[in-house]
């Protein structure tokens, strides 16, 4: 983030100079951001670079060493208010599999929802029914356990969860690793279908910078626990600033173009 | 340089066995032609089958698998796939393997030197140790390590994921094997990492002058790095080629369909983010143990006609160009 940097509306996300050190290490140095609502913001980097660390205070997992992180203005960790902690911010993990218990059937854990939000069950399984077309799954899913459905199934049930508690940012840490190409479009095609029907603020952190490119609107990269360039998608790729970030783009592996026939 | 011939897989056939159940019908005849020097891309989606060609290539199958059929032709031998003791014999001599972790071809008790030395004791019985030592050094030295003599005498855990596999390869370029099999050599590795390790094994090409089989499930390694491809689906090579042609002309619906969801770091962009769509193969693979006596894709095939499922299709040249082939009876 630059000091100069003008953010059209109060950001939904505003980092401020947050350091994370563990023992012998700073794993985030001073890092700055302010992420805008209602669109896709896309953090890359390579290991070690803290874009995982960067998700933990912001998801009030972890108070920062120093600095403070505050989402639509309220700081986090929120937690003498759970229910209003929950509907700030959700997480959409790599491995769907954290999401779900394996001893619950899938609509126990989604039932949770209701339990966390102070909701009643019929309201809720009432709500789950709208999720549950939105994201192309069926019913009877929910009196499976986790280890009966499909890797894609999980992965919907677990955006599900989060979808019922109707966050303002939702996050999603490396959200097509491990995914074949012919199918990781079906994920990134259902994040942007939700963001348009909620307007949730959406934050994406990859290693895909193919990926990122395409879908956030703009884009942090993150090093050694630094942001080295921040700004709109196009100049970030288009024109890279930072040395670095210009490394990243040349290293990523590119064919020829291909074009699609018929 | 002398015209060897190429090391030729043939007709390889694969099952699984599972107690109860039909045999998983894993590989279905799959053949590959890797010629010298060259680097030959076996590009394939999880479930593919592209590692288990890879293991019983280096007969490392698993106990429950069955090797039906199949024969490795390697300069003027011979090696039939179901003689486990034959492939013995070419393990760590003509043919050499990097696993996507390096971990599984490291010891973690042993020193790098002593992975090093092992591999020297094996392919030059005659050298001493001190002779031994300075080889191995140089092929540290030679595969970008700092420090190659300090390195000799840390463990595996010591060093990041980038410099192991460069370990591996070291290890590799000591045994001087007739093809290197790289199984997703850079697929644990960050993008900057990807790019240097992939320049050590195409300098191990260069240097020794191996052929390579680089198995992979990125488009854009295989665009960058290979001469040739082989294209494998639900355990059968649906298109082989010339890359360039092959990724240009796809001769198989399955090529072009994977081409196209592939995410380009330069691909088209729509005006605003929030407008991207992403593009996916609908359907899902079909089931091992009971496969239809027709084209594998057709259920998939946006191109499909009857004809494709009335009968399986094999693997044919194509008329103007005889040095691709495809199973796709329309491409013909």
């Amino acid at each position: 983030m630059h000091p100069g940097a003008v953010v059209p509306n109060p950001p939904a996300i505003e980092v401020a100079g947050v350091t994370v050190e563990f023992t012998g290490l700073r794993a985030l140095d001073g890092v700055s951001l302010a992420v805008p609502p209602a669109g896709c913001f896309g953090i890359v980097g390579e290991s070690g670079s803290g874009k995982s660390t960067l998700l933990r205070p912001i998801l009030g997992l972890q108070r920062p060493t120093r600095g403070e992180v505050r989402i639509e203005g309220t700081l986090q960790p929120h937690r003498r208010d759970f229910r209003a902690q929950a509907r700030l911010v959700q997480p959409i993990f790599q491995d769907p599999a954290l999401s779900l218990s394996p001893r619950r059937r899938v609509g126990q854990s989604l039932d949770e929802v209701g339990e966390a939000l102070g909701e009643p069950r019929d309201a809720l399984r009432a709500r789950l029914g709208g999720v549950f077309e939105r994201l192309g799954l069926q019913m009877p899913v929910l009196d499976r356990y986790p280890h009966q459905i499909s890797g894609g199934q999980a992965r919907r049930v677990a955006i599900a969860r989060a979808l019922l508690f109707q966050p303002r940012v939702l996050i999603a840490d490396e959200p097509t690793a491990g995914l074949d190409v012919s199918v990781q479009g079906d994920l990134l095609n259902l994040l942007q279908e939700i963001r348009a029907a909620t307007g949730v603020t959406l934050l994406i952190v990859s290693h895909n910078l193919a990926v990122i490119r395409l879908i956030a609107d703009r884009v942090a990269v993150m090093q050694g626990g630094h942001i080295v360039e921040e700004g709109d998608s196009r100049s970030v790729f288009d024109a890279p600033r930072s040395d670095y970030t210009r490394t990243l783009i040349a290293s990523w592996p590119r064919g020829q173009p291909v074009e699609a026939t018929g | 340089m002398t015209d060897s011939p190429p090391i030729a897989l043939q007709g390889l056939s694969v099952d699984f066995l599972s107690a109860g159940e039909p045999p998983a019908r894993a590989l279905r005849d799959v053949s590959l032609t890797i010629p010298p020097r060259s680097i030959v891309g076996l590009v394939g989606e999880s479930g593919s089958g592209k590692s288990t060609v890879a293991m019983a290539m280096m007969g490392l199958l698993a106990p429950n698998a069955r090797v039906g059929a199949g024969r490795i032709d390697v300069g003027a031998r011979r090696i039939d796939c179901t003689d486990g003791a034959a492939l013995a014999g070419l393990r760590g001599r003509d043919f050499a393997m990097v696993f996507q972790d390096p971990s599984a071809s490291l010891n973690p008790t042993f020193t790098i030197g002593a992975h090093l030395h092992e591999v020297l004791r094996t392919r030059s019985p005659g050298s001493d140790r001190a002779e031994r030592q300075e080889r191995a050094i140089e092929a540290l030295r030679t595969v970008g390590i700092d420090r190659p003599e300090a390195r000799m005498r840390n463990h595996p855990h010591e060093l990041s994921g980038g410099m192991r596999q460069r370990v591996v390869i070291a290890m590799a370029l000591l045994a001087r094997p007739r093809l290197l099999i790289a199984d997703e050599p850079t697929t644990a590795l960050d993008v900057t990492v990807e790019a240097q390790v992939m320049a050590e094994i195409v300098a191990l090409r260069d240097q020794i002058g191996c052929s390579i089989l680089l198995i992979t499930h990125s488009l854009g390694l295989v665009a960058r790095y290979c001469d040739h491809v082989s294209v494998i689906y639900a355990g059968e090579v649906l298109e082989y080629g010339p890359v360039a042609e092959v990724v240009h002309a796809p001769a198989h619906p399955y090529s072009a369909d994977i081409f196209a969801c592939d995410i380009e770091i330069d691909a088209a962009r729509a005006p605003a983010a929030a407008e991207q769509r992403f593009r996916i193969i609908p359907g899902n693979l079909p089931g091992l143990r009971d496969l239809p006596a027709a084209c594998i894709y057709a259920p998939r095939c946006r191109k499909a006609v009857p004809a494709c499922t009335a009968g399986h299709p094999a693997l044919l040249p194509l008329t103007d160009e005889p040095e691709r082939e495809t199973r796709c009876i329309l491409a013909r």
